[in-house]
């Protein structure tokens, strides 16, 4: 009796450790390694202005394969063409603002207000000179995009589509 | 002649060892011999003497002692065999290491294991966060000297301008990146918040009017 609990208690290590190390490692592995990480405390951000006109072809140019599914739903089916004018790119710390002067003469002010998890939450301006066009706050997914739209152009409507990835 | 009493005929007549003939010729000369007779009497004294004896020594000994002592003789003899059959086989130096380290085998495998994960994860998270970087995106204080190479410059003329992406972005849109709107505050009189459900998961499109007054449309969803 004494030997057969000896032999348990000499498993038992060995069992506990070969049964934990296959768990952490799955569990490192399966993680999103954003997600692991402790604090998203800045973000990159890219803003890409859009020209969408009434008149071409329907088609949609390789540089704006990123917004290709977008760009195709129903609720831009009023536009036969598309054509990526401009693009920024803004690195954004916690609590600090930045703003990217757009070759539409539009300015985009993006404030990185907290992260959790994988959301980001941000403060977006946009205005047309001195004139504010919009001013909110949202949450989105790390990566996720934000589209602003409706701009007056004197060849259509622009729109600006805002991809903030945290870290 | 040998008198009975002295003869070793009366002992096995004692221990019941002799045949029927035997036995009642003997007892026939007990019937007229009373030295035999006494004899007789005294052996069997002596018998009850010896075997009371024994049996008081056998009671005062408890049977747990007796168990004790068993158990340490099985003990003994297991340890002089062990002894025995070590001696007999010669144990390589080798060996006796092999034997001293098993019980070390499986937590040295995890360890192992464990550390070779974490340094993949490491070394996983490291590219991804390179690729994070915009390596490919140029800052807005230093364009990249590719710009002025990019294919985009021919479709979208304005690219070439300081500070924009030299870059399309390669990267996909998660599956649920729809934006939670907390507030918002249109310049113009109208707008509307609207999403886009594609292959490329779920979009959140504001949709802005430039008019001249302000209209505020708190909206926390």
């Amino acid at each position: 009796m004494k030997h057969r609990t000896k032999i348990y208690s000499r498993l038992l290590a060995p069992i506990f450790v070969s049964s934990l190390v296959p768990l952490g490692a799955m569990a490192m592995i399966t993680l999103d390694p954003a997600e692991a990480r402790a604090e998203v405390s800045s973000a990159t951000c890219e803003i890409h202005a859009v020209l969408a006109m009434k008149s071409g072809d329907g088609s949609i140019p390789a540089d704006l394969d990123f917004l290709s599914a977008q760009l195709r739903d129903d609720q831009f089916a009023a536009f036969k063409s598309f054509r990526l004018l401009d693009s920024k790119s803004l690195k954004l710390k916690l609590g600090q603002t930045d703003g990217a002067s757009m070759a539409t003469g539009h300015n985009l002010k993006l404030s990185l207000l907290g992260a959790e998890a994988s959301k980001l939450q941000l403060h977006a301006v946009l205005a047309s000179g001195d004139k504010v066009l919009v001013d909110t706050d949202y949450k989105i997914e790390s990566s996720g995009i934000l589209l602003i739209g409706g701009v007056r152009h004197p060849d259509g409507k622009v729109f600006f589509a805002i991809r903030c990835r945290g870290g | 002649m040998t008198p009975v009493s002295e003869n070793d005929s009366l002992q096995a007549y004692f221990d019941d060892e002799l045949g029927a003939e035997e036995r009642a010729a003997l007892e026939a000369t007990l019937a007229g011999d009373p030295e035999a007779r006494l004899s007789l009497e005294e052996l069997a004294l002596l018998r009850q003497a010896i075997v009371g004896s024994l049996e008081a020594e056998a009671a005062a000994v408890p049977e747990a002692r007796f168990e004790q002592i068993w158990e340490q003789v099985d003990r003994t003899l297991d340890r002089d065999a062990r002894l025995q059959q070590a001696a007999e086989v010669n144990v390589s130096i080798w060996s006796r290491m092999a034997a001293f380290f098993r019980p070390l085998w499986v937590p040295t495998l995890g360890v192992a294991a464990a550390t070779a994960a974490i340094a993949l994860y490491v070394g996983g998270g490291a590219t991804q966060s390179a690729e994070n970087t915009p390596t490919r995106v140029a800052s807005k204080d230093e364009p990249p000297a590719e710009a002025a190479q990019a294919p985009e410059k021919e479709t979208a003329p304005a690219l070439a301008d300081e500070g924009m992406i030299a870059a399309k972005v390669a990267d996909t849109q998660p599956a649920n990146s729809e934006a939670e709107i907390q507030r918002i505050e249109f310049g113009g009189k109208t707008g509307r918040i609207d999403r886009i459900e594609s292959t490329q998961g779920i979009t959140t499109v504001i949709w802005i009017s430039e008019d001249d007054e302000t209209t505020d449309s708190e909206r926390s969803l």
